[in-house]
């Protein structure tokens, strides 16, 4: 163990079991993972990504690139998991990834011995030949040798949940900046978010030792949220991590609900999901301590500085006992002091910078030089070389490195801006930030506590008009530039995730990848689940340098969301499985399933299939019998998906006449009218009835597909193009229940359902509509017909549907009542020649559908000049036919082609296609309708039906498409 | 009529004080009213005087959803003559009334509006989505809101609620 006896922030009154890689150990509440295993004295953690080279933790937070484990076994695996963010929690299981048998030895390290060939560009180079190879073998064997973690393959056992917040301000990040922040704002009486992803509130001052008002740093932070409890306003997020910056003010969130609980309690979710508005967003989110590129600068025991002071202070472990610090900034020497007070030996303070004089003191012996070699499987020496060029070597088993400090931007970039290189900073920063984003304290370059404190209270104050309360202008110390040692090798580091060398850097400038967006792509540089948030801007530096130009020049990448990766499942939440998209249920579903039904996704909605009866082999069986009953008895079916919508008002006629192709003008109360939209350009957008039941009222039908884009077309009609008529349109689609009862038996089942309503033909004839009521409530009866039959559809108030159907089936028993699905209703109206979601396919004209004749010359309407055009009234257009096989064996498939007999199989023979199919019990065969040029002139021809896809070809003979009652005696009957 | 929630409520336990309950406003009428935009303030004002118990919401411009007993409404026809049209949505809605101090809180956590600032009168409503569901939110006091749903929804509604209570260990119950 390397824990300190005393001091930190866990309680050693409570430990906490865990295991790594098997092997049982034992840390304390208020550990992460990578404090605990520091404090087990672990140094190796896993294997690098490319090389394989073992890798120790290198960082305390979301930026670390080496520490990523699996956690947990089997479903809940959860690979590439950032140690350093990783609650300890009782029983957590945690694997190293990317290695066989084990971190300290694993066999693909190999790859290490191939390193001078695995450079920058190998698998472009390499694996371009043969083609074929490259999704069958290289990518599979690539993956293999260098992958991640695992995922389970298996379902997720975990639920995510989602939430919607508002506020004046978002507060991201709860170190002194993000804080003071908050306090100021809440003090105005703001309306407050404070989202911090560590489970504690406090930042760096938790890792630090300072004072704010004579109080230690973390002491002061939980004064500062106790404070901000007491604000009603308040909401503090801890354990959640922004993770993306979206238009109009909206951001992205994940907060850990329960992953830091040994045992959560039933329904509690593992994240859940923050989608947050705030009009101001302050962005105290601190800054990334920089490497610095030399030999050997990623083994197990080189560790930024930032991050050693984090685990000795915070956590109390030590991870190391004997120890130099490579720094070319005073937090350095800070780091120096903090390990010293630890009892921890510090060997030397490695300073490069050669005049400036620290802005604090030493603690140890400085060195004016550099580290230009480290040595051992984990970290025994580091070799220096002076500013003479003289090297020594130093036993040490921790280097801290501090190579200065990138402030964290990249929530700005996610709105396209772009960052800006600071000469006094050294570093990139944003002094144009996006509306509503504002940078303090670190992530605006204030590094020390008092800048940060006095940026943030400022910032704040400015936001809301109290600019007295301004803090004094912050003078912009001198920093020093990224640092890349010269002389140093292939394993100098640059991109730890990603085994991206300063070697690979080099190569890809001099192979003429001379921007930042290309030596990304070229080298992979930043394209890890860090984003480059390490090693980016050191890469970009050293491309400047050579380059012979500055930093500015050469720019930096624009970070993208999200800011840290995201599981999956927090974005769905819910929407998984059954529950992927919202159900819609008729008002019938739950009799449907009493009665047998299989039901088909329409859309949202689930509609009847089949209805399977005893004796019924397959579907098909099912589907035939209902059909036949339809066409023998009486059928009803739930068909109270298709859209309903009401248009009434002095000019709802006249609307009506604007939006059909065909008249409605004319049509009389009580009668019902088949009608056909076009849209703009001349083609068809949806059929349906229209049935006046009023002088001012009319009811429309849509089909279920069209149902939400027919009523914007009437709300854009009425709103955009003819705002002075007078004629409003609602939706009543939800309001009405509506069954078609269909058969020779219809009249006689729906009379016994309405005896007080005369049905016969000459009282309620075809194509009639009337209202009445029916069990105390309205109810609507249409007499059309779909299915070619004596037909009817029957509406009632939607939570009357069910009852509705129950006694259509009671009244009807002796009258073959038969419930009939969606699969018959296929049946029965391509038997009939009614064009549906096949032959609408947004590609043919009315004429195509053989409706040209209901296309009014005397009217204006939606769709009319651009219908008018010569190609969409040519005669080779391809129109609507029937096709049935010469031998009444064959059966045809939906999508085959259609071609004449006799020609070879190839496009440009292409005639048609088929677009619905079904086997016909009325004609004893499968029968087709399709889409067929110069069809109508082609009737009686044989042509040649093919589908290559499924390899079959039939000849069928082209017919009318109405294969039944072509006179239409039955519906009027 | 049956109600579009009745058998999710129905397994739902009593309870006195409950700090969400959820119960169905089943006897409801619902009327869908529509004004020109040159109507539309007379309109408005005829649906001010209406009877207690009638909750007229504002759902957009020159539109309002009128929900009460029919007994309340029989007289708009005649108050709207000429200045907006009516159309019967009685049983196009399930209409859930939520209940108690985790009302507010649950739904914000479904709805993308900010809901403090959107009740900022009588008449006002939220008409967006929740999972996906189409829904309008009113408050009707203080902790008590209406929540109007789609018919068909109803099923998908009730698993975005539940979920979304045990999540935040919200108890869900009905008044006993």
């Amino acid at each position: 163990m390397t824990r300190k006896s005393q001091g930190g922030l866990v309680d050693r009154a409570l430990p906490i079991s865990f295991t790594f890689n098997g092997r049982p150990m034992q840390g304390y509440s208020g550990d992460t993972l990578a404090s605990a295993l520091i404090a087990n004295g672990v140094k190796i953690v896993g294997r690098s990504f490319k090389y394989h080279r073992p890798r120790g933790i290198l960082t305390d937070g979301a930026d670390e690139p080496n520490a990523l484990l699996t956690l947990h076994r089997g479903a809940r695996a959860l690979p590439n998991s950032k140690a350093p963010m990783v609650e300890l929690v009782e029983g957590l299981e945690a694997f190293s990834q990317n290695c066989w048998p084990s971190p300290r030895f694993d066999l693909m390290a190999i790859n290490g011995l191939f390193s001078p060939i695995f450079v920058a560009g190998f698998y472009y180079k390499t694996f371009m030949w043969p083609a074929a190879f490259w999704e069958r073998v290289y990518e599979p064997l690539i993956r293999r040798a260098a992958g991640l973690g695992k995922l389970s393959d298996r379902p997720d056992p975990d639920t995510y949940d989602r939430s919607h917040a508002f506020a004046d301000v978002l507060v991201v990040g709860a170190g002194a900046a993000g804080l003071t922040a908050a306090l100021a704002a809440a003090r105005l009486g703001k309306r407050v978010i404070l989202v911090d992803q560590d489970s504690r509130p406090g930042g760096r001052l938790l890792a630090e030792r300072c004072e704010i008002d004579g109080r230690a740093g973390a002491e002061w932070a939980s004064a500062a949220i106790a404070e901000l409890a007491e604000h009603d306003k308040v909401t503090v997020l801890t354990r959640t991590a922004l993770f993306g910056a979206y238009d109009g003010r909206s951001y992205g969130a994940v907060e850990q609900v329960s992953e830091h609980l040994p045992d959560p309690a039933s329904g509690m979710p593992r994240q859940r999901y923050w989608k947050i508005v705030a009009e101001q967003a302050i962005f105290a989110t601190g800054a990334t301590e920089r490497p610095i590129a030399f030999t050997g600068n990623d083994r197990p025991g080189v560790m930024m500085a930032s991050a050693v002071q984090t685990y000795v202070n915070r956590f109390a472990a030590l991870p190391g006992r004997r120890a130099a610090v490579f720094t070319q900034c005073d937090s350095g020497y800070a780091v120096a002091a903090d390990l010293a007070a630890a009892g921890v030996e510090v060997v030397a303070i490695i300073d490069p910078r050669s005049g400036d004089k620290p802005g604090v003191d030493a603690t140890a012996a400085v060195i004016h030089g550099e580290v230009v070699g480290t040595h051992g499987k984990c970290l025994k020496t580091i070799t220096v070389r002076n500013m003479d060029g003289k090297t020594e070597k130093l036993k040490v088993d921790l280097l801290a490195v501090a190579g200065g400090w990138n402030p964290n931007i990249g929530f700005a970039s996610h709105l396209g801006q772009r960052p800006a290189w600071s000469e006094p900073l050294q570093a990139f920063v944003q002094d144009t930030p996006p509306d509503g984003m504002h940078f303090v304290g670190a992530a605006a370059g204030r590094y020390c506590v008092s800048a940060a404190i006095d940026d943030a209270r400022g910032k704040v104050a400015a936001l809301f008009g109290r600019e007295g309360e301004v803090a004094a202008i912050f003078e912009e110390p001198s920093l020093a530039p990224p640092l890349v040692v010269s002389g140093c090798d292939k394993k100098a580091f640059v991109d730890f995730q990603h085994d991206v060398t300063v070697s690979d850097v080099v190569l890809a400038e001099q192979e003429g990848y001379a921007s930042v967006e290309h030596l990304k792509r070229y080298t992979t540089l930043g394209m890890a689940t860090d984003q480059g948030k390490i090693g980016q801007v050191l890469g970009h530096a050293l491309l400047a340098r050579q380059q012979g130009k500055g930093i500015a020049a050469v720019g930096t990448i624009a970070a993208r969301p999200p800011h840290t990766p995201v599981c999956i499942g927090a974005l769905a939440g819910i929407h998984r499985g059954e529950h992927l998209k919202p159900t819609r249920l008729t008002p019938t579903h739950d009799w449907a399933a009493s009665q047998g039904a299989s039901f088909v996704n329409a859309g949202l909605w689930k509609r009847a299939q089949w209805y399977t009866r005893p004796g019924d082999a397959d579907w098909i069986d099912s589907a035939v019998r209902e059909a036949k009953a339809v066409r023998s008895a009486v059928g009803i079916c739930d068909v109270s998906t298709l859209g309903k919508i009401e248009v009434a008002g002095p000019d709802a006629a006249l609307l009506l006449d604007r939006l059909y192709c065909n008249a409605m003008a004319s049509l009389a109360a009580g009668k019902v009218r088949y009608g056909v939209m076009l849209r703009e350009d001349g083609f068809v957008f949806d059929d349906g009835t229209v049935a006046r039941i009023a002088d001012d009222r009319f009811v429309i039908s849509t089909t279920t597909a069209n149902a939400v884009a027919v009523m914007r077309h009437i709300d854009y009609a009425l709103q955009v193009i003819w705002p002075d008529l007078d004629a409003k349109a609602c939706s009543v689609t939800e309001n009405w229940a509506q069954v078609a009862v269909a058969g020779p038996n219809s009249r006689a089942l729906l009379q016994r359902l309405l005896p007080d309503i005369d049905l016969s033909n000459s009282a309620f004839p075809f194509m009639g509509a009337l209202e009445g009521r029916w069990s105390g409530a309205p109810m609507r009866l249409f007499r059309i017909s779909f299915s070619g039959e004596l037909a009817y559809e029957i509406a009632v108030p939607t939570g009357l549907g069910d009852a509705l159907m129950r006694m259509l089936t009671e009244l009807g028993s002796d009258l073959g009542c038969t419930p009939y699905g969606l699969e018959a209703l296929g049946i029965l109206r391509i038997e009939k020649g009614h064009a549906a979601g096949g032959e609408l396919n947004g590609q043919v004209t009315a004429g195509d559908l053989g409706l040209g004749r209901m296309v009014s010359k005397k009217k204006d309407f939606i769709g009319r000049a651009l219908a008018e055009r010569p190609a969409l009234a040519h005669s080779d257009r391809q129109v609507l036919v029937g096709l049935a096989p010469v031998d009444p064996s064959h059966r045809v498939t939906g999508g085959s082609h259609i071609l004449p007999v006799g020609v070879p199989v190839s496009a440009v023979h292409d005639a048609g296609h088929v677009t619905s199919v079904a086997f016909s019990p009325t004609k004893g065969r499968w029968i087709a309708l399709g889409l067929l040029a110069r069809g109508a002139d082609r009737i009686g021809e044989v042509v040649n039906v093919v589908s290559p896809v499924r390899e079959t070809s039939m000849e069928m003979i082209v017919s009318s498409p109405v294969f039944v009652d072509p006179e239409g005696e039955r519906l009027r009957g | 009529m049956i109600g579009a929630f009745g058998q999710y409520i129905a397994s739902l336990p009593n309870a006195v004080l409950p700090s969400l309950a959820v119960t169905e406003w089943v006897d409801v009428s619902a009327l869908a009213v529509m004004a020109s935009a040159s109507f539309a303030q007379q309109a408005g004002t005829q649906l001010a005087d209406l009877p207690d118990g009638t909750h007229v919401l504002h759902t957009g411009i020159g539109h309002w959803l009128v929900l009460g007993q029919a007994s309340d409404l029989n007289s708009l026809p005649s108050r709207l003559d000429g200045l907006a049209t009516l159309f019967d949505q009685s049983a196009g809605f399930g209409i859930l009334i939520l209940d108690g101090r985790d009302a507010i809180r649950l739904l914000q956590k479904g709805i993308f509006v900010d809901l403090s600032r959107a009740f900022d009168s009588d008449t006002s409503c939220v008409v967006s989505v929740i999972a996906h569901v189409p829904v309008t939110v009113w408050r009707i006091a203080s902790d008590r809101f209406g929540v109007a749903v789609p018919r068909s929804y109803a099923g998908s509604f009730w698993h975005w609620l539940e979920a979304s209570a045990a999540a935040d260990a919200i108890p869900l119950s009905t008044l006993g």
